[in-house]
């Protein structure tokens, strides 16, 4: 004979609690006396009834809101999984989970350094780099230098600077301030040579020098917008907010839209900090 | 699993109901202490002495052949005590329960503390039937009305969280017998 009442807990918890007529209750009472389960489940049900009634204050009082976490552990408790699955599976998972982002980073940082590399990214804003609408308040940027500008006149300046230009563009910035200032020593109204021997000492971080330089940047071509750009970033460094926004100000009149652009978002983090 | 013993009962197996008959006894008869032991005592050895006259008496469950013997003994002692019935006098069941259902208070605190901790895990609506039905002593009908459901949804209800409050606690050694 096989037993039909262990599972049913409700059942036995009416037996339980005397709400079973009377008829019933003398039939589960014959066949719980001779059945295990079912005693083990009478006297679960029993020893529960009792604890509940008797400490039900305790045991009722402020229990915490379970929240989905919780209902997905009791979910994965109940499930008829052997112990050494439910083990298994969240390591398993965990382990998928960390090769996928060590996977998805590794390809994201790829492909974003391909971007980077490509010419098309690097010329977009004529010569600058990257993009300034994040990110801290200066950030000195390389300035692509493509080629000594055509209107050179002077083949010795120009061979000069050619021999130059590589040595900037390799980011080898002392060297070629080293040899910027020998230029400007000999060719002082060479605009090329004050902007970017100010840019290498921007990078060298001889702010007071850069500054120099790229104000008598400004002087040979009042308005150019590179200048205007990097001796902005020269009094940012030294806290000159009062200029620099009057540089700003005038980027903003640029024709060049990436310059314009920048200034603007330089200006919007200028007056979040109040400065 | 779920299979008892269909057969005519052996000495062995009469010594083995000794925890159920207690527990009928204790719940049925609502007999207590020493009349408790004395009852449980007389039947076991009313069982087992008479157990060679059972042949399976039409088929009967070997527990009718049990509860016949405790029921006849569990009468007599009334009847010696002069009380025909069972006791009207209401019990502190929690009380009683110690020694039969409860080893002791110790386990029964700590019972408690345990249950707290397994029910915490139930969703709500679950613990809250618990609540009303066992703690606070509503009937199915009364606690619908005031969590404003229908009644079979309470009785669902109650079935599932009594499942899984089970499930629980018999994952959890310190709820084994």
């Amino acid at each position: 004979m096989f037993c039909t009442y262990h599972n049913r807990l409700d059942y036995i918890a009416d037996y339980v609690r005397g709400e079973l007529a009377d008829d019933e209750q003398e039939k589960f009472e014959i066949h719980y006396l001779a059945c295990d389960e079912c005693l083990d489940a009478v006297r679960f049900m029993e020893k529960t009834s009792l604890t509940m009634r008797h400490y039900g204050s305790r045991i009722f009082a402020a229990i915490p809101q379970t929240n989905w976490l919780d209902h997905l552990k009791n979910w994965w408790e109940e499930l008829p999984l052997s112990q050494q699955w439910k083990t298994a599976i969240p390591a398993l998972a965990t382990y998928l989970l960390f090769v996928g982002i060590i996977s998805a980073g590794y390809y994201w940082f790829n492909s974003g350094m391909k971007i980077s590399q490509h010419p098309s990214h690097q010329d977009r804003s004529g010569g600058m780099v990257q993009d300034t609408s994040n990110g801290p308040l200066v950030e000195v940027q390389h300035f692509n230098w493509t080629q000594p500008a055509a209107d050179i006149t002077e083949p010795a300046l120009l061979n000069r600077l050619a021999e130059i230009q590589p040595i900037y563009q390799a980011h080898d910035y002392q060297l070629a301030a080293d040899r910027l200032t020998q230029v400007v020593q000999d060719f002082p109204q060479s605009l090329e040579a004050r902007l970017f021997l100010g840019i290498s000492q921007l990078h060298l971080k001889h702010s007071t020098a850069a500054v120099q330089n790229l104000e008598k940047a400004l002087q040979i071509r009042p308005e150019y917008a590179p200048a205007q750009w990097y001796v902005t970033q020269g009094y940012l460094i030294q806290n000159r907010f009062v200029e620099a926004r009057q540089q700003l100000a005038a980027l903003m009149k640029q024709q060049d839209p990436h310059f314009r652009k920048s200034a603007e978002q330089c200006l919007k983090k200028l007056n979040k900090l109040n400065k | 699993m779920g299979e008892i013993n269909a057969g005519p009962p052996s000495k062995d197996w009469i010594a083995s109901r000794r925890e159920a008959v207690k527990l009928y006894l204790w719940k049925k008869w609502e007999l207590r202490g020493d009349d408790l032991e004395d009852v449980l005592q007389e039947t076991m050895t009313a069982a087992l002495q008479s157990f060679s006259n059972y042949k399976g008496l039409n088929n009967a469950e070997p527990g009718t052949y049990l509860i016949g013997i405790a029921k006849n003994i569990a009468h007599s002692h009334f009847r010696r005590l002069n009380r025909h019935e069972r006791r009207s006098a209401p019990i502190e069941e929690f009380a009683e329960s110690l020694g039969v259902i409860f080893r002791d208070e110790v386990e029964a605190e700590e019972l408690a503390k345990l249950l707290k901790e397994k029910i915490s895990k139930l969703p709500k609506n679950y613990v809250q039937v618990l609540e009303l039905i066992f703690y606070k002593g509503y009937r199915e009908r009364e606690a619908a009305a005031e969590l404003g459901i229908p009644a079979e949804k309470v009785y669902s209800l109650k079935s599932d969280a009594l499942k899984r409050l089970r499930k629980l606690c018999l994952k959890d050694p310190r709820f084994r017998p």
